[in-house]
């Protein structure tokens, strides 16, 4: 192949070089490759081997007589100083390599013209030069090539020139990148740009030529050029004498360099190439060096050494060169647009495809990836229909309505082809797109979340009820297959659901925006519905519930919980946490009233075992802890999200310009942009616009928690009442029979849909009071518990809550009702859970458990749930007689919560002024309770508005049931003075 | 495949049959051709989400139409209808040179798409009736029809959707450039 010559002295020097070059001249001789070492400068230049087709460019480059050069690269034969005054020998590989070497063929020629020009004076840099050559615009392509190659051929040559002078020898490796990058120019357009510049280059030697033919930094360009460039660059300083290669760094950079990817990757292809090199040994040799014969390079291809450019590019100094290389305005938009299109491309990808963010993705190898595929079909199908049509008012008919359709590969006329066949039934096409439409859903948008790519995700296996969830690639829509008998109900029902939906725009049950049928051939026929997914894409739900005020069978096992942190909890779950909703009374308000229309409906229609489905999110932990196995981060660049303005339908879409222009200037604000952690923002995703007015989705989609005064809580809560299409029929008859023998009539599940209902508001409004309201009442319990007075409390509205009519609404102490009767129930279970011991241990911080203040008068000695933290119990607990007074007046709570023996109030409140607290008209007690609270948490931060309580909050939520918490406990000193101390 | 049996049944009786999918981007006329053709008339549309598919018989050749609509939100939609397509409508709006440029992308995704390889395509250059209208040979040349649908054949009709000029003689055309081999394509 084409190489590059090296002095002969260098040759002597080094055996190991000579060896190489001997090698390469054999190859040589088949290929022919060109040496040029000057003796006198320490670095020999070569270049790089031509391509034999080539050889007439590079020759004509080298006029100067350098055509020797490459006839005596055919002989194989190393020439030096063939160049003439330099003595450098450029060896173009002629005939023999030629085709291989074509492109070489042209560094060579390039080089022999930038010595030529620069003059024999730049030995070495006369290489550089050449490289300089390849940094041109055009050249910058086969430079690349080239430098591949030519680096092999400099390796080789600097080996060489070290032997004669240590520093020459770091010159002379140096040399061989440039002459790679000489290579690179051998382009022949190029070739002839470089040789002129070359001249300066040379006159400054390696260095300075090299730069000045590159139009951006010399050195830099030397890089980009020859994919080697950081060899270059060193070696080419230090010949310079430091000149111009400002980049070059000493040799230990070199060799650095020379250890990166791109030697070995050199060294590889070399030994593929295999002949030129002749013998294995040169390549080890070469791989030792770091250098590599010359041979090697010369076989290139062109088209491989373009691959090989391509990752040369990595190469940061390359890639700097390229960006600097200016271009002119039109190259630059379209390389803007080839930008953005990548990135949409990549983007698309990670977006849409392939990742489902809960749940196993159906695709092609799923066992229900059929079902799936027909469904979607359809639904696009039948939804596109209807939708195209212009709006009208409903009829009578519309909601009996059902229309089939057959798909197959073919299509018909009304149906487009399909990948497989099936059948399909859409009910009530109408009454459902006004339905959607009353819940704002967006068709388009509808459409192409559901239905743009046939990806769903599976939500683990069937359920109790045998259906199959399934998720929209968006998260937003739920796909549930439905049992015939829940399909005739639901069409049976579906002119009240419209009704009361049209009435009740807020409505928390269930949002149904689609009831379909598919059959496949020989298949069973599936019902199913599209629903709202209720939890948000964006936000990690962090504790769900399902509450349905019953609480036989409804607990979730704690010890289950590690294994499988999301479950979904229960009732009693719930009750041990000692949770709430936590809604001011404004949002109370409006919840249990919407609650109970909502319930007051499902009464009617007898339909029963429903539930409230919670998803809670704590603000304070936001997503860190990616529960769903995304990292979702917010982006607020400006305030364009492209999708946000399109809204309206009507708009025009963008001209391509314009959201090329809009992409770029939401790229500029994305790199100015952080990514915010979910918790920090509160903003509207654009997700979630279209939710926007529904009252109980209006929070980022969900219900944010407010305090007593109405101010923002830390929690959003997402719910709904889900599962609501259970008539009370038979076999919810005979299952509460049945279980009803056990003789909790009232608490297990299945009872008639007018006590179920009355259940579910009571215990649902019984657990939604803000956080203050809820310490108020557990504190007004505490007391009447313990003192044996009645506290005509204020607080009992929760529980005979006027509006709440129904059945069990007397209040026997006997027979407590509602939820009282259900935290019996939950306390009972706890203890239960506790003799068992082993199975809970070692859970919690949190426990709910029977305290029996045994300090107090003992008269009472009565058991309330009472929730406590595990370690303060620990230390404190019970060791030291309490010393509060039995009595109190419910107005002294506040100054006296050591009687109620929440051990967390007390431990602060004994005998000190409660800290100090916003000022509230209406809620002072609460206030300070809470920095009570806050204090006994340990040291928490000063007294601060109610969100700062935040952090106990979040051990309660957190914690799982404590059975350590079992100690009794009351308030007693010493955890005053632990207090104390703490502070 | 029973839809092959009523084809055969077709040609025998001599006559034809022939799917067509109307594209073309948002507000471009898609709706008014289709019912043009359909009805004879010129109705009121609204935009189109989702699609609507009528059947036309012109001489001796039934068109099977689906006019899909061309919002840029639900144009990642279109693809699903490709499949068994013979001929491809791209409809243009001749009066709003600002976005031919759209336009041309979007021809270009559709029409090198692999399930429309086979499908003839026809440019309606519509709204011809508005002054300073792109002319046919603008509109080819702004859609680089050359290029993009170089593997197709193709043909760029000016047309006016509510006197419905030139629609008919799209669909003409359209019957004498069907493939004798589409029928059992698909």
């Amino acid at each position: 192949m084409v190489q590059t010559i090296d002095m002969p002295g260098v040759l002597s020097h080094d055996p190991s070089h000579d060896s190489t070059t001997n090698l390469s001249k054999s190859l040589a001789s088949s290929n022919g490759a060109g040496l040029n070492a000057n003796a006198s400068r320490r670095s020999s230049d070569f270049h790089r081997r031509d391509s034999p087709e080539r050889p007439t460019p590079a020759i004509d480059a080298i006029p100067g007589g350098w055509p020797h050069t490459p006839t005596g690269m055919p002989n194989g034969s190393v020439k030096e100083g063939i160049g003439g005054r330099d003595g450098s020998i450029l060896s173009v590989p002629n005939g023999t390599s030629a085709s291989e070497r074509a492109p070489s063929a042209k560094s060579v020629a390039l080089s022999t013209r930038t010595r030529r020009s620069s003059g024999l004076e730049n030995e070495k840099k006369s290489g550089e030069v050449v490289m300089e050559g390849t940094p041109r615009p055009g050249a910058a392509e086969e430079g690349y090539f080239s430098v591949p190659n030519g680096k092999p051929a400099g390796p080789s040559r600097s080996p060489l020139g070290k032997p004669t002078a240590p520093p020459n020898g770091d010159v002379s490796s140096s040399t061989p990148h440039r002459t790679v990058s000489a290579t690179l120019p051998m382009t022949p357009s190029t070739a002839l740009p470089p040789v002129e510049e070359s001249s300066p280059a040379q006159r400054s030697r390696v260095g300075v030529p090299t730069e000045g033919m590159l139009k951006p930094p010399g050195s830099r360009a030397h890089h980009r050029a020859s994919s080697p460039p950081a060899f270059m660059h060193t070696s080419a300083t230090p010949p310079v004498g430091g000149t111009t290669l400002s980049p070059s760094p000493s040799r230990p950079d070199r060799l650095t360099h020379r250890h990166t990817l791109e030697v070995p990757k050199v060294n590889t292809r070399t030994s593929a190439d295999g002949r030129d090199v002749a013998s294995p040994s040169t390549d080890g040799v070469v791989s030792a060096t770091g250098r590599f014969s010359p041979n090697t390079p010369t076989k290139r291809r062109g088209s491989l050494q373009l691959a090989r450019r391509v990752t040369r590019s990595i190469h940061s100094h390359s890639d700097m060169q390229l960006d600097q290389v200016p271009q002119d305005e039109d190259a630059a938009r379209y390389a803007e647009l080839v930008k953005a299109k990548r990135a949409s491309r990549r983007n698309r990808v990670d977006t849409d495809d392939d990742r489902v963010v809960v749940g196993t993705k159906v695709d092609e190898k799923h066992e229900n990836f059929v079902r799936a595929y027909n469904m979607l079909t359809g639904i696009r199908f039948c939804v596109s229909r209807i939708h195209a049509k212009m709006d009208r008012d409903l009829t009578d008919a519309d909601f009996g309505q059902a229309q089939k359709y057959s798909f197959d590969i073919t299509g018909g006329e009304l149906t487009p082809s399909a990948k497989y066949d099936f059948k399909f039934k859409d009910y009530a096409p109408w009454v459902f797109r006004h339905i959607r439409s009353s819940f704002s859903i967006d068709p388009a948008e509808y459409l192409v979340s559901l239905t743009a790519k046939y990806i769903l995700s599976e939500l683990g296996s069937p359920g109790k009820s045998g259906s199959f969830f399934y998720f929209s690639r968006d998260y937003k829509y739920i796909i549930k297959t439905i049992h015939h008998a829940e399909h005739k109900f639901l069409r049976k029902i579906l002119r009240d659901y419209y009704d009361h939906i049209r009435e009740n725009p807020d409505t928390l049950l269930s949002q149904f925006y689609g009831l379909h049928r598919v059959k496949l051939p020989y298949g069973k026929k599936v019902h199913f519905v599209v629903m709202n997914n209720l939890f948000p894409p964006h936000r990690d739900i962090h504790r769900t519930f399902d509450l349905k005020g019953s609480t036989i069978g409804r607990d979730f096992r704690e010890e289950d919980l590690e294994k499988n942190p999301r479950a979904t909890l229960k009732d009693l779950n719930w009750l041990r946490r000692n949770l709430h909703l936590e809604f001011g009374p404004t949002k109370k308000e409006a919840f249990v009233s919407q609650m109970q229309r909502d319930v007051a409906l499902l009464q009617r229609l007898k339909i029963m075992d429903y539930s409230l489905l919670v998803g809670i999110h704590d603000l304070e932990r936001g997503n860190e802890e990616n529960l769903r196995d995304k990292t979702l981060q917010v982006f607020q660049p400006g305030s364009a999200k492209p999708n946000d303005p399109q809204m309206n339908q009507l708009d025009r879409t963008p001209s391509k310009m314009e959201s090329v222009r809009r992409a770029r200037e939401l790229r500029e604000s994305v790199k100015k942009e952080r990514p915010v952690p979910m918790a920090q923002t509160v903003d509207k995703m654009p997700g979630e616009a279209h939710r926007k007015g529904f009252y109980f989705y209006q929070d980022d989609g969900g219900f944010q928690a407010t305090h007593e005064d109405d101010a923002s809580g830390e929690e959003i809560y997402y719910l709904g009442i889900i599962d609501c299409l259970t008539r009370y029929n038979y076999v919810k008859k005979a299952e509460h029979f049945w279980k009803g023998m056990g003789g909790h009539d009232s608490q297990i599940s299945p009872i008639p849909p007018d006590r179920y209902g009355d259940r579910f508001v009571r215990f649902i409004s019984g657990v939604t009071m803000s956080r203050e309201r809820a310490e108020k009442e557990r504190l007004s319990q505490t007391l009447e518990q313990s003192t044996g007075l009645r506290i005509p409390s204020d607080i009992g509205g929760t529980i005979d809550d006027p509006h709440l009519g129904g059945v069990n609404l007397q209040r026997d102490p006997a027979n407590p009702a509602g939820t009282e009767r259900v935290m019996e129930k939950a306390r009972r279970e706890a203890e239960r859970s506790k003799k068992h011991g082993a199975s809970e241990v070692g859970v919690p911080d949190r426990s709910i458990s029977a305290v029996r203040d045994s300090e107090q008068s003992g008269a009472e000695a009565s058991t309330l749930p009472v929730i406590g933290e595990a370690a303060e119990n620990a230390s404190t607990t019970s060791r030291t007689p309490s010393r509060h007074t039995p009595t109190h007046s419910h107005e002294d709570v506040a100054d006296r919560k050591p009687v109620l023996g929440n051990a967390n109030i007390t431990s602060e409140s004994i005998g000190e002024v409660p800290p100090p607290t916003p000022p509230k008209l209406d809620g002072t007690r609460s206030s300070s309770d809470r920095s009570l609270r806050r204090e006994s948490w340990g040291g928490g931060p000063p007294p601060t508005p109610p969100k700062d309580d935040r952090r106990g909050r979040y051990v309660d939520k957190d914690l799982p049931l404590p059975p350590v918490a079992t100690h009794v406990f009351s308030a007693s000193p010493s955890r005053m003075v632990d207090g104390e101390t703490r502070r | 495949m029973g839809g092959s049996i009523s084809k055969m049944m077709a040609k025998i009786f001599g006559s034809k049959e022939m799917r067509l999918l109307m594209l073309g981007l948002d507000a471009a006329g898609k709706t008014t051709i289709l019912y043009k053709l359909k009805l004879d008339t010129d109705v009121t549309t609204i935009p189109t989400v989702g699609f609507n598919v009528e059947t036309v018989t012109y001489k001796n050749t039934k068109f099977n139409v689906w006019d899909v609509g061309g919002q840029d939100k639900i144009r990642p939609l279109w693809r699903h209808y490709f499949s068994g397509t013979q001929g491809l409508i791209f409809v243009i709006d001749s009066s709003d040179p600002g976005r031919i440029d759209e336009a041309k992308n979007e021809l270009a995704r559709i029409i090198q798409d692999r399930e429309m390889k086979d499908a003839l395509l026809l440019v309606f250059a519509n709204k011809q009736d508005v002054n300073g209208a792109l002319s046919p040979r603008a509109v080819s040349d702004a859609l680089q029809l050359d290029t993009v649908a170089r593997n197709h054949t193709w043909k760029v009709e000016p047309s006016c959707a509510t006197t419905g000029e030139g629609i008919f003689e799209g669909l003409a055309w359209l019957s004498q450039n069907v493939k004798l081999g589409d029928a059992s394509g698909k």
